[in-house]
């Protein structure tokens, strides 16, 4: 067991078209013990931070340490890390049991015990009764848990999971997400999962590290990431519909700040504290950022809600997305399957001002 | 699915079958396309007709000749006169009875196991090397085409080259020893002699034919996904214990397939006998195909030959036979058949 502590970490691959900045001074600590997720769009560098991590990549620039003591140096057997691959990476030629027992066989772990934790490993993992098979002829399921069986089966410090649900189908990675959050409870151990998922890495991290572009946008909770996410991008990627953003021009009339949406009936108003911060700030423009979940359709007369045309009404079962189109600026709303919302139709929009995010123009950061 | 075997959209053919204006010119029609090829009904008779009848000429023909040869005394005098004698299996009891054959059957598996046997070795071993040793891309190449080169020499030039380098008195290799100190200047080598003969022969094949398991073995270890060696680093596998456990049981199959184009080769072997040796010195180089060959074609013995050539034919067959089985049971574990 370990922390993980990541210190202006930076990776710069050559190429034939000059050097690629990969990972951009990243910074990161990860608890012993805390599952913590990283994610990000493809390409984001989040492959390549945890291929460092592991030591399968060198280091170009930076320190990584397990507790205190700094591993750029270490193999992957050094560091005593254990990894779960996307592709799953099992041995071919030999059966599950050997595949799962390799690690142990490598140590020098006699047959005996090796069989014994096989078997724990296996009835974890419900693939018991698929121990003599071939890899060739399991599933794709199989394949993943038996990958996760063979860095389950050592004890080390950190375990590290690289995309190791992309290949499931929906169901099944339900369930493998479930499995997966009982055995670090019941472990204990520090986990570092790599995804692409927003899903997978909200239902299973303790925190999860935003990662764009080379660079890490927020490494926080999920609650943080949902309610104050650091900048457009992490609003933008976190959440399902994307948010809505708006290109506003901030008024002030009677001493009332509100957030106008240029050559449309669309205003806002958010909440004190930003209020506050808007003012300290100064500056004519911001961007405006409302999730399609913090929407509401409310009977026409009602104060306080701005009105907008339904463009689209997308009926999903539980729920309908409802796209608004007000003088050529669009977005969207979650809304019950029975709302009243036919296309064309003007409905009025309610939302609450402390759900309303408000973001700098020229950084994109989140204004308070 | 050929191109006939495809779906046309409805448009194309209209209920009688003629094309119609659609989404695919009228090339596409079965019926023009029919009728512009079949000009004439005989065609397609000669078409098939005439490699039929080459093919019988040229191996079906001399096959039945030679089977029927094999059982009658056959030799250049009864050739001439047309009176041969049918000796029933005598020409199979002389050739299994005698000396000759059983020596160079002996020299025929001694080649295999220090030809082709260590061909295949060394070219598996190299093959590693060139892919874990060696770093540099660029390397790689170059030695890659240095090895492959002698396998683009015809292997009657590769052994008239080497019978110049063997010479007991001016070749290139004793020359090559003395200057190393392995040899006092004044002793010589008899490479061709007897006694060395059969290894001159495997020393310059091995020469020419390395290269040939190595590409393979090579391309082979190149397929390898390499997401396997990095479980393997994680694992904290010992390189020794991944080329034993994980590398050489996945190429398996692969350095068969290396090994069995090699015997294919090496069980017909003779080109570089008769340039290096003629089989000799006193017969001590001999291979059954050597043989065959001398007794039919130079003292037109023809049924010994026949023989000769149906005991190969016959062995051969077996082994192809248990090769294929091989190979057969290789694509089904491997799923492909």
């Amino acid at each position: 067991m370990a922390r993980v502590t990541l210190d202006t970490v930076n990776k710069i691959y050559p190429s034939r078209h000059g050097p690629v900045h990969a990972v951009q001074d990243l910074d990161i600590t990860i608890e012993d013990g805390e599952f913590v997720a990283v994610l990000g769009p493809s390409g984001c560098g989040k492959t390549s931070t945890l291929r460092m991590i592991v030591g399968l990549e060198t280091i170009t620039g930076g320190t990584i340490r397990f507790d205190d003591r700094p591993v750029n140096e270490l193999t992957p057997e050094q560091r005593n890390v254990a990894m779960a691959f996307e592709t799953y990476a099992l041995y071919p030629n030999f059966t599950i049991a050997e595949n799962l027992g390799f690690p142990l066989e490598v140590r020098g772990v006699d047959r005996k015990a090796r069989e014994a934790e096989v078997l724990r490993v296996a009835r974890l993992l419900r693939i018991e009764d698929i121990l003599g098979h071939k890899p060739a002829h399991l599933s794709g399921g199989q394949q993943q848990r038996v990958s996760l069986g063979r860095a389950l089966i050592r004890d080390p410090a950190v375990f590290i999971l690289d995309e190791v649900m992309s290949h499931l189908d929906a169901h099944l990675k339900l369930q493998m997400l479930f499995e997966l959050k009982r055995i670090h409870q019941s472990m204990g151990k520090t986990m570092v999962y790599v995804t692409h998922d927003q899903m997978e890495a909200l239902a299973l991290a303790d925190r999860v590290a935003v990662m764009s572009n080379a660079r890490l946008q927020q490494f926080g909770t999920r609650d943080e990431l949902y309610h104050a996410p650091a900048n457009r991008f992490v609003a933008d990627f976190i959440g399902e519909p994307p948010t809505n953003f708006f290109d506003a021009e901030v008024t002030e009339t009677a001493g009332e700040i509100a957030l106008a949406v240029p050559g449309t009936d669309l205003a806002f108003t958010t909440s004190p504290a930003r209020v506050a911060a808007l003012r300290n700030r100064g500056g004519k423009r911001a961007i405006v950022g409302i999730r399609p979940q913090n929407l509401f359709i409310t009977p026409l007369d009602d104060a306080g809600s701005v009105t907008a045309t339904v463009a689209l009404n997308e009926y999903l079962g539980e729920q309908s997305i409802l796209t608004f189109d007000d003088k050529g600026v669009s977005f969207r709303a979650l809304a019950p399957p029975d709302a009243d919302a036919k296309t064309g139709a003007t409905v009025a929009v309610r939302y609450r001002p402390a759900d309303v995010m408000v973001f700098d123009t020229d950084t994109e950061a989140l204004v308070a | 699915m050929s191109v006939d075997q495809l779906p046309l959209p409805a448009a194309a053919l209209d209920d009688a079958g003629r094309a119609a204006a659609g989404p695919y010119p009228d090339w596409f029609s079965k019926r023009r396309r029919g009728r512009s090829l079949i000009v004439n009904p005989l065609v397609p008779a000669v078409m098939v007709g005439l490699p039929v009848l080459v093919i019988i000429a040229i191996v079906i023909y001399p096959t039945v000749w030679m089977f029927y040869h094999a059982f009658h005394d056959t030799n250049m005098m009864s050739l001439f006169t047309r009176n041969w004698q049918a000796v029933g299996w005598d020409n199979f009891a002389l050739v299994l009875s005698s000396d000759r054959f059983a020596d160079s059957v002996l020299h025929l598996l001694r080649y295999l196991l220090f030809g082709a046997c260590l061909q295949v070795l060394l070219g598996t071993a190299l093959a590693q090397i060139l892919y874990e040793v060696v770093q540099s891309n660029a390397l790689r190449i170059v030695l890659l085409i240095v090895m492959v080169l002698p396998m683009m020499l015809p292997p009657s030039i590769v052994g008239v080259l080497w019978k110049f380098l063997l010479q007991a008195d001016n070749g290139a290799f004793n020359h090559l020893l003395i200057k190393l100190g392995m040899l006092a200047p004044t002793d010589r080598i008899e490479w061709l002699d007897a006694d060395l003969a059969l290894w001159s022969l495997i020393i310059a094949d091995v020469w020419q034919w390395t290269a040939l398991p190595l590409l393979i073995v090579y391309s082979g270890r190149v397929s390898l996904p390499p997401a396997i060696y990095e479980a393997a680093r994680v694992d904290g596998a010992s390189r020794w214990l991944v080329l034993r456990r994980i590398t050489l049981p996945m190429l398996k199959e692969i350095i068969a397939i290396a090994f069995i184009i090699r015997f294919m080769d090496a069980y017909k072997f003779v080109d570089k006998v008769y340039v290096m040796t003629a089989g000799g010195p006193a017969q001590r180089s001999e291979l059954p195909v050597f043989i065959a060959f001398q007794k039919g074609i130079r003292e037109f013995q023809v049924g010994e030959a026949a023989a000769y050539a149906i005991i190969i034919f016959v062995v051969a067959a077996i082994l192809i036979t248990l090769f294929l089985q091989y190979l057969k049971r290789v694509l089904k574990a491997q799923g492909i058949a």
